[in-house]
């Protein structure tokens, strides 16, 4: 709107100032050159009210071209402020954007820092009390002495393991045990005394080991006559059942457990895996994978035929 | 086909609850079931008695603690038999000679009964906690570790080598072969 009237404007101006100027060169033009025709017009009516009229005339035509001008110019004029404008806004708009960026920099940079700053720190700090947490713990750990392995015995044997054995096995206990009096227990007096529930939760797995003894294997046990051996195999059974310290688990909610009674749950522990392995049928599964695996041993050897007896069991 | 899946799921679920038992019982069974058949000459045992202790002295706590285990432990080893094949023997029967490859002796058990592990000292400092239980086993898994480890240093594998030899030879010899060859590969 303002665009417009600036345009308005502009025209007005160019009018009232460009106009005269025209009208009066034309004046110029007319009285240094008069022309053939106009002297005929002369002659045959009044001569100068004619070529007053005529005057006019021209002068009319001139300031009708001189508004047209006017108006063209004012018109390229008026562009011209138009794209002045435009491009003036848009600058303003450019220097606008840039000077609220530039204010939200210069209010979000301190923030960033200091929260650069914060994180910075609030890292080498967390990193320092991991370091040292890893350093305690380091410190922490338990290492056993460097004791020497004696060998108390030496045997040597012939057992034939042909199948083991393997169960991942719980023991629970639960043990209740009277509270230690303390300093205050003069202050109130139960009838039922204090007592705290200890429970034990052991996870362990244990292998057991059963095969063929071959030591017991007696000279008559062994026939061998051309490419054919017979061999009485003597009964399967168990040779090891292992539960070591790196099989268990253990979980307590109090470390009020003695060795003696944690040794006492593993021998349990123990018992109940022999138990389940002797229902799980191990010795006959070792009877029977050990008679194949025999007589392909014996067979590899080069014995066509070869019968295993088995005692049983 | 959405009457089918939701039949399935009904079916599914009501299986499952009535089932709990047998699924506890199949899981059961199938922890049970790890092992297998196998087939590992042992030749050589040995017992070992090993004290395993510690002395738990941190420089930022007050006072020490200590604690001391005797054990005594089995180590048998021997061969590993379940890869042996007739490509393991080669027979040479004009010369009645026999060769077997076998495979490196190896530990095949080892056997530290909690029934041969006894605390035979404890000592805790007033301002320090005693061992736990998980701390105990903690330091009896080292030791068993510690023995494990030292089982090439024992020279348990030389003597589980030379059994296995004495006894395939012992084998052999009575069916007639007169060269025996045993390698160990």
């Amino acid at each position: 709107m303002e665009n417009k009237n600036i345009q308005e404007q502009e025209n007005q101006e160019v009018q009232s100032v460009d106009t005269p100027q025209e009208v009066q060169d034309t004046q110029a033009t007319q009285e240094t050159q008069p022309t053939p025709a106009n002297q005929e017009a002369q002659q045959a009516t009044d001569p100068k009210e004619e070529q007053k009229a005529e005057l006019a005339k021209k002068a009319g035509e001139a300031g009708l071209a001189a508004l047209k001008g006017a108006g063209k110019v004012g018109a390229a004029a008026a562009k011209g402020l138009g794209k002045a404008t435009v491009a003036t806004a848009k600058v303003a708009g450019k220097a606008g954007v840039s000077a609220v960026s530039s204010g939200l920099v210069s209010a979000i940079l301190p923030i960033a820092l200091k929260v650069l700053l914060f994180t910075a720190i609030a890292g080498a700090l967390g990193g320092a009390v991991a370091a040292v947490a890893k350093f305690v713990k380091e410190a922490n750990k338990l290492e056993i002495a460097d004791t020497p392995n004696v060998v108390e015995e030496i045997k040597k044997i012939s057992e034939l393991t042909t199948y083991t054995y393997i169960e991942e096995m719980v023991v629970k206990d639960t043990k209740v045990e009277a509270k230690e009096a303390g300093m205050l227990s003069f202050l109130h007096k139960s009838e039922v005394p204090d007592s705290t529930r200890s429970e034990i939760v052991i996870i362990t797995r244990g292998v057991v080991r059963a095969g063929y003894d071959l030591a017991k294997i007696k000279d008559g046990d062994l026939k061998i006559s051309n490419d054919t051996l017979s061999v009485v195999l003597p009964a399967t059974e168990i040779f090891d059942v292992i539960i070591n310290p790196s099989d268990n688990d253990i979980f307590v909610n109090s470390d009020k457990w003695s060795h003696e009674e944690i040794t006492a749950l593993q021998v349990d522990c123990k018992n109940r895996l022999l138990q389940n392995a002797h229902d799980n049928g191990v010795l006959e599964k070792a009877d029977k994978h050990g008679k194949e695996k025999v007589e392909n041993l014996f067979k590899t050897f080069g014995f066509n035929v070869v019968n295993v007896i088995q005692k049983g069991n | 086909m959405k009457k089918i899946l939701l039949f399935f799921c009904l079916a599914t679920a009501v299986l499952s609850s009535c089932t709990k038992n047998s699924v506890e019982q199949e899981l059961e069974r199938r922890v049970r079931n790890m092992g297998g058949a196998s087939a590992q000459l042992g030749t050589v045992e040995y017992t070992i008695s090993k004290i395993i202790k510690v002395d738990h002295d941190v420089f930022y706590k007050i006072g020490e603690r200590k604690i001391l285990f005797s054990s005594l432990s089995t180590m048998k080893a021997g061969v590993d038999l379940s890869k042996f094949c007739a490509d393991s023997v080669v027979i040479d029967k004009k010369k009645n000679e026999i060769t077997i490859n076998l495979p490196h002796p190896q530990i095949l058990s080892f056997n530290m009964p909690a029934e041969n592990i006894k605390m035979e000292y404890s000592k805790t400092s007033a301002l320090r906690s005693e061992f736990s239980v998980a701390e105990r086993n903690e330091v009896l898994t080292q030791g068993e570790k510690a023995i494990v480890n030292a089982a090439e240093e024992l020279g348990i594998f030389k003597d589980a080598e030379e059994n296995v030899r004495t006894l395939f030879e012992a084998m052999l010899s009575s069916a007639n072969y007169e060269k025996i060859n045993i390698n160990f590969n």
